[in-house]
Parts: structure tokens; C-alpha cells; sequence
């Protein structure tokens, strides 16, 4: 079941909402929790029935290995049981989600025999496989100690972030489901909650969707082998970038605005990361759960590692192999292919190039030699220009159709050829190429859902990220003025889905 | 945390609530109502026959292709769910919801080779089988809610534009009597080999699948006439009229001989009746046809008084 679906929209969330906003009515909110854990098992089981035993088999497991690693009079013993569990979370991603990639790399090896039956991919595995060994990792460092299966569950499960993310750290959570019972929803957390949901609906239908159907038959040009010109190659890897931003960026209002309307509020995973200068900016700003998961579980470890050997002192070659380690398993967890690794790889190298362009340009003395509008927008543009290039490895159907399309990008192969101007107007045309330009103008320029919505806590430790308050007028309130404009955009997403039906989400793959 | 922090906040949040609520509501009320005023009563289109699925009141009907539809297209005894192009994954899908509510009394099930031709089989479920989702659970049925309806909203906004279509739609079906009986009087006016050319187009189009009995289409045809009898349904298969020259010219295709074999054994297999035009004593002459293998309107209703007749006699 998806958030844009007519059965979600219709008759899962006003029974669901409306079943707990009862319970809390009728003073049986005890109950709001185990409500929420059904709710969200049926979410789950309603795509794939087969693998709800799968998700409450890893759900029971990690909670018991939890409970074990409680109760474990050692340290080392504390130790065991965490490695033991984080190494079942691994080996069941290993299994469901990267077999297939294996079998493919060991028959590239020569082994043209080996193979193995194709394993299909448990929704929303690599979210609760990376919730869950977090969890284990703190619970062995004593940060953590949950003993009800029932709270665990919905930490884990909770059918507004179960999909794809954010995910969640249990420190932002875990207490939030304790305290359900006691917190007592109110009419201004739906209307916060629902008006967010409104936004994602809108970026996911109106400009995501619309975005795909416009630029993805490039991609399969491509793919059939049919050469795009240059115009159309950057066409292409422009009209993906955004699809790909306000698909997830939708998809994260949409979680986050589900949850608040249950009284849960979650970490914000998306921060207009096209506002990003560079590279690393734009990772603090883009999937930020991730980042930070990998951040804390790989880089810092693997870094500190090298280090370690280094004699303890922090050198390049740590942060160069961390870097390039993370990002290429960041690629890794976006899919099993090869497109996604190198995909990850390229943000490698471009974080490390932009740590040794920071370095360079203090010893230089170039730092702040521009004009700051200047420096913003050939920070903005470079890094823009950048992320639409690596996009193409991304979205491309492998990596000689990515190769050729970059390759027509660099302008190798001419810049304009005699049919180029008749070949635009037919695919783009006029419409398609002002669409570019108001997008770009919205993803640099256009205040967020969050910064929109930050006098009411949209998200976790808002305060954090939105530090300058928009002005009074772009702020939100519960007015009909508002009412009015949260309808204008929930209801040309709610009629495009009756007229088209509705598209999966990029991330819900991952 | 700020939002539950004053009872004015939460009477403006109240009320932003129902605002948003009530403009949601009246929206979607719009569209309803655009679409049972203008969408479904487009005859002969798609909406149309998805919406006389959801009002099914009648137990006996008719199903098939365009063959069935003409004929039995006045027929106020039996509801019509044959169309012109239906494939026989979409009947079978048609057949399942239309009954789903209401007993099955006397059903006219087309039996004529044309149903398994190539298009047929490519054409698979027609996109029926994204319809009657989530609909019929509620009380009142939702037209918004029917993809098979509500994908007409996108052209329902242009309300003139609507409006003309369901004038012409209607006055389409008021001259297409007259209109098919003149494409019959022109049909007196074709030389012979004019005759035989037109006739040997049709079949060649009309010409079954290689294997009819190892085609999906089949296969959704069975499963269509199992689904009937296991409801209590009086079952009638229908081999329906095409001119003598047609029927020459078809037996010396292969496909076609092998489909109707395959058809009339399945009938016997279930026990079902199959009626073939031909034994119906129609008054069958060139200008009773609009083409080799469909009726005029006025042969058509005979036609279809007949086979009720031989069907369910």
C-alpha cells in the first residue's frame, strides 16, 4: 500500500486515524500503541504478505538478542551477543537483497555455471535491517534497555517511516511510543501532521510524477540504444534530479506529516539539499538518517581504524578510504548493481576532492575572494551541475548506456547538430524547458515544507536546522487563508491519482 | 511541545480542520457528480459499461463482442455487457463483478471463433483488471473511486466539451439504425469481387489464434463458463450470424475450423447449449448484414428474439 494510493487515502489512514483519535477520545489511548503495531502490520502485509514473517522474525529476533545483551553479566558476553546479531541483520541482507549481485560478480569471474534462484526483495529491508542493528550497537553500550516486544515493534515497524525511513535512532523514538499513552493528540498535531502530508502529496504527484513521465522515455531512448544529442542527454539528467528530489522529498513530508498526526514526531531526513554549495553540505542535507547511520557505524569506525594503525594520528589516507568506503556501501544500500556503486563511488571522489579543495583554498588564500551572491550561486550551480551528472549512472539502464549519455553531456560528441532544434521542440519543447527553470528556481529559492511549517515542530529538533524563522507572512497557521492553500495543493494530487493512479516511490526499492 | 499549547490554538486548528475537510469533501463531490452527469452516460463507452456493472439489477445478460452487443443493444430482458473488442480476459472479469451481487439466471455467452483472434489475445484484460477494486464493500458506489470511471475526469472538466459528447453520443444511437441499414442497402450495390475481397479482409482479421485451446484467451473463456454454472447460471453458447460467403470462406481456414471445434466440445464437455446462427432459420439476406459478420439492427433484434428463444426454450 502506498501513501498516494487511493486505498491509503480513502480507507486506510481515516480508519486508522480515526480509530486512535477514538481511543484517545473514549480514555483507552493504553491501546493507541497496539493499535498503531496492527495498523502497521496490515500496511506492510497489504504489499507483501510473504514477508510480514520475515519482518516479525527480524523484529522478535533483534528484540531477543536485545533482551540477551540486557542480561548478559559481561562485557564480553555483551559483546558476543551484539556481534552474533549484528551479523544475522547483515547475513539477511546479504541473502534477500544482494544474492543476486554476488551470483552476477562470481559469474563476471568466469563461473558462467553458478546460479542461484532469483530471491525477491523484502520491502523496506535494508530501513529495518540498519534501525535494528543501531539498536543492538547502543543496547551493548548500555544506551539502551527496552523490554516491551510491543514498543519495540512499533519503533520498528511504524507504518509512516517503515517503507523508507527516515531511520529512526531509538533515542528519538523509543520514548515518544512510551509516552503515547499520556500524550494526548491534539486537533492542531493533525492539522500540522495532515498539512505536511498535503505538501508531500503534491511534490510526489504533481512534480515528481509528472517529471517522469516527461523525461524518463530519455532514459529508455538510451537504454534501446537510440543516441540522445546533448541537449536532450542533460534534458534527461536534469528532469531526474528533480524527479528523484521531490520523490523523496515528498515521500518525507508524507512520513513525517503521518506520524505527527499520531502524536509521534520524527528526525528531519530531507533539507532542501539543492540549497547545498557542495558536496558535503548537500549529504548533511539529503537522506540525513542515512548519512548519519553511515557516518556513525562505517566512516568513523573504518577512519578511526586507520588511524589507529597511523599511530593515532588523523591523516589523508583515513579520511580518503573512509570516504570512498562509506559512499561506495551508501551505493551499495541504494541497489545491487553496479550502476549504484559507482554511483557511490563518484560521491567519493567528490567529497574527497572538495576536502582537498578546502585545504587548497585556505592555503591559497582564495577562501571568500568572491562576492558572497556569487560564491552561492557558482556553489549552488557547480554542485548542481554535479550531482545531475552522477544521477545519470544512478537512473541509467547499466553503465555503458551511463557512459555514453555522460560522455554526449561533456559535449564529445557536439553541442548542436542540424536536427537538434527540431529534435527539442518535439521531446521538451518550450513548456518542458520553462518547467526546468521554475524547478531550479523552487529547489534554490523557495523556503521548505519544515521552514514553512517550523513554529510547529515538523520534525525532530527543528530549531537545529531552521535557524533563520521565515517571514511572519510564509509561516504557517491554522487559518482558512492556509486551509484554503493546503487545499489548492491536496487536491489536484488527490485528482491526478483518481485520473492516472499512482507511481511507486524511488526510495521504497532501497 | 508548542501546537497543544492553548484552547485557541486548537479551536483555530479545529477549525483550518473542517475547512480542509469540507473543501476535501466538496471536491471530491464535484467530481462525482460530473461524472454520473456526463461521464457515464456516454453510451458504448468504457464508463459506461464499468457503471452498469456497479448498478446490476438484472440476472439474465448477454456477453461477448460487437456481434452481441448490436443486436441485443434494445434488448430491455438482458443486460447488455457485451461491447464491441471486448477480449474474453476482459468478459471474464466483466462476468465475475456483474455477478458478484445478484444471482445469474438465463446468460448468452458468445461462442464464435473472431473472440480468439491475435488482438484479442493481446489485448488481455483490457485494464479491467484494475477496476471494481474497492467499491463494492460500501454502501453507496463511489464513482470517483472507480479508476475504469474516474479516469474520465480529466476530460469531464470540460463540461461543454462533455455535454457534446453525450448529444452526439445520443444522437449517434437514434440514427445508428438508420445509418446501418443504409451501409446494408450500399452492401446490394458491391460486385462480387468486391464481396469476396471485403469478405476475406474480415476473416483474415477475425482469424484465431494457432492452438485455441493453449491460448490465455481460452483459457479466461473456461474459466468465465466454469465461474457461471458454479453461480447456478442458465448457460447459452452462441455462434452468431455472418453471411454464406463468409461461412464458405472460413471453412477453408484452418484456424477458424478448429476454433469453433474446440468451442462446440467445450460446450458439450459442460453441457451447455450451443446455438449456431444457422440453425436459427433467419431470413438472412446480402442487406442483412453491414459487413460479412454483422447484423443490421432490424435482423439483429430478430436475430436475438430467436437464439433466446433456442436457448432457453
Amino acid at each position: 500500500m502506498l501513501f498516494n494510493s487511493t486505498l491509503f487515502l480513502f480507507a486506510f489512514l481515516p480508519i486508522v486515524l480515526g480509530g486512535f483519535l477514538a481511543l484517545q477520545r473514549w480514555d483507552r489511548a493504553r491501546f493507541g500503541v497496539a493499535w498503531l503495531v496492527a495498523a502497521s502490520l496490515v500496511f506492510y502485509a497489504w504489499a507483501q504478505p510473504s514477508f510480514l514473517l520475515l519482518l516479525l522474525a527480524s523484529i522478535l529476533g533483534n528484540f531477543s538478542i536485545g533482551l540477551w545483551i540486557q542480561g548478559a553479566g559481561s562485557e564480553r558476553g555483551r559483546r558476543a551477543w551484539c556481534v552474533l546479531g549484528v551479523v544475522l541483520n547483515v547475513a539477511l541482507l546479504a541473502v534477500f537483497k544482494y544474492a543476486g549481485f554476488a551470483v552476477e560478480i562470481v559469474q563476471g569471474l568466469g563461473a558462467q555455471d553458478f546460479r542461484v534462484d532469483a530471491i525477491a526483495l523484502p520491502l523496506a529491508i535494508s530501513f529495518f535491517t540498519f534501525q535494528q542493528i543501531s539498536y543492538l550497537s547502543d543496547t551493548a553500550q548500555g544506551r539502551v534497555s527496552e523490554r516491551s516486544l510491543l514498543h519495540y515493534t512499533l519503533f520498528i515497524a511504524f507504518f509512516p517511516k517503515l517503507v523508507a525511513g527516515p531511520i529512526v535512532h531509538h533515542d528519538e523514538m523509543l520514548d515518544q511510543v512510551h509516552a503515547l499513552p499520556e500524550r494526548r493528540v491534539v486537533s492542531r498535531d493533525v492539522a500540522v501532521g495532515l498539512t505536511l502530508f498535503s505538501m508531500g502529496l503534491f511534490k510526489k504527484v504533481i512534480l515528481a510524477d509528472a517529471l517522469a513521465a516527461r523525461t524518463g522515455g530519455f532514459f529508455d531512448l538510451a537504454a534501446a540504444g537510440v543516441s540522445l544529442n546533448f541537449f536532450e542527454a542533460w534534458t534527461a539528467a536534469l528532469g531526474f534530479s528533480f524527479q528523484v528530489y521531490f520523490d523523496f522529498s515528498g515521500y518525507t513530508d508524507m512520513a513525517l506529516g503521518l506520524a505527527r498526526c499520531f502524536g509521534i514526531v520524527l528526525p528531519l531526513n530531507f533539507h532542501a539539499p539543492y540549497k547545498a554549495t557542495n558536496i558535503s553540505q548537500f549529504w548533511r542535507r539529503w537522506h540525513i538518517t542515512l548519512t548519519r547511520w553511515l557516518r556513525l557505524n562505517i566512516f568513523i569506525p573504518v577512519s578511526r581504524g586507520i588511524m589507529r594503525r597511523g599511530g593515532g594520528r588523523w591523516d589523508t589516507s583515513a579520511i580518503v578510504v573512509g570516504q570512498m568506503l562509506t559512499m561506495g556501501l551508501c551505493g551499495l544500500w541504494h541497489g545491487a548493481g553496479w550502476n549504484f556503486v559507482v554511483w557511490g563511488l563518484l560521491h567519493g571522489v567528490l567529497l574527497v576532492g572538495y576536502d582537498g579543495w578546502t585545504v587548497a583554498k585556505r592555503r591559497l588564500g582564495l577562501a571568500g575572494s568572491l562576492p558572497a551572491p556569487v560564491g552561492l550561486l557558482l556553489g549552488r550551480a557547480t554542485l548542481f551541475a554535479c550531482l545531475a551528472a552522477t544521477f545519470v549512472v544512478f537512473r541509467a539502464a547499466d553503465l555503458t548506456v551511463a557512459g555514453d549519455m555522460l560522455r554526449t553531456m561533456s559535449g564529445a560528441d557536439g553541442v548542436w547538430t542540424v536536427d537538434t532544434a527540431s529534435r527539442l521542440a518535439a521531446t521538451i519543447g518550450f513548456e518542458g524547458g520553462l518547467l526546468l527553470v521554475g524547478l531550479l528556481a523552487i529547489v534554490w529559492y523557495a523556503p521548505s515544507s519544515h521552514e514553512i511549517l517550523g513554529d510547529d515542530e515538523p520534525a525532530l529538533d527543528i530549531a537545529r536546522w531552521v535557524r533563520e524563522p521565515l517571514d511572519l507572512r510564509w509561516r504557517w497557521r491554522p487559518t482558512p487563508g492556509w486551509a484554503l492553500a493546503g487545499l489548492a495543493a491536496l487536491l489536484p494530487g488527490i485528482y491526478w491519482i483518481l485520473i492516472e493512479g499512482h507511481e511507486e516511490f524511488i526510495y521504497r526499492f532501497f | 511541545m508548542k501546537s497543544s499549547s492553548t484552547d485557541s490554538s486548537r479551536d483555530n486548528a479545529g477549525r483550518y480542520l473542517a475547512i480542509g475537510g469540507l473543501g476535501l469533501l466538496l471536491g471530491l463531490a464535484l467530481a462525482e457528480v460530473l461524472l454520473r452527469s456526463l461521464v457515464v452516460p456516454i453510451i458504448d463507452s468504457r464508463a459506461n459499461r464499468v457503471y452498469q456493472v456497479y448498478s446490476a439489477e438484472l440476472p439474465d445478460a448477454v456477453l461477448g463482442d460487437s456481434h452481441l452487443y448490436r443486436p441485443f443493444i434494445n434488448s430491455e430482458r438482458f443486460a447488455n455487457l457485451a461491447r464491441a473488442g471486448s477480449s474474453p480476459h476482459a468478459l471474464e472479469i466483466v462476468a465475475r463483478e456483474y455477478f458478484r451481487r445478484i444471482e445469474p439466471g438465463r446468460v448468452i455467452v458468445e461462442a464464435s471463433p473472431q473472440l480468439f483472434n491475435l488482438l484479442m489475445q493481446q489485448r488481455k484484460a483490457q485494464h479491467h483488471d484494475e477496476y471494481f477494486s474497492h467499491n463494492f464493500g460500501l454502501p453507496l458506489h463511489l464513482l470517483v473511486l472507480e479508476p475504469g470511471i474516474s479516469r474520465e475526469l480529466a476530460t469531464a472538466w470540460n463540461v461543454p466539451a462533455q455535454v457534446r459528447k453525450a448529444e452526439v453520443a445520443r444522437g449517434r444511437k437514434k440514427r445508428k439504425g438508420a445509418l446501418v441499414e443504409r451501409v446494408a442497402a450500399d452492401r446490394r450495390a458491391l460486385s462480387e469481387q468486391q464481396r469476396r475481397e471485403v469478405t476475406a479482409a474480415r476473416i483474415q482479421s477475425n482469424r484465431p489464434v494457432r492452438a485455441v485451446a493453449e491460448s490465455s484467451g481460452f483459457a479466461a473463456y473456461r474459466r468465465t463458463l466454469d465461474f457461471l454454472l458454479s453461480r447456478g447460471a442458465r448457460v447459452c453458447m452462441a455462434k452468431t450470424p455472418v453471411t454464406d460467403l463468409y461461412r464458405q470462406m472460413a471453412r477453408d481456414d484452418p484456424n477458424h475450423g478448429a476454433a469453433e471445434r474446440v468451442l462446440r466440445e467445450l460446450a458439450s464437455e459442460l453441457g451447455i447449449p450451443f446455438v449456431d446462427a444457422v440453425d436459427l432459420d433467419l431470413p438472412l439476406a446480402v442487406d442483412s448484414f453491414t459487413n460479412p459478420d454483422h447484423l443490421t439492427t432490424g435482423m439483429g433484434e430478430l436475430y436475438a428474439a430467436r437464439l433466446e428463444q433456442a436457448c432457453f426454450r
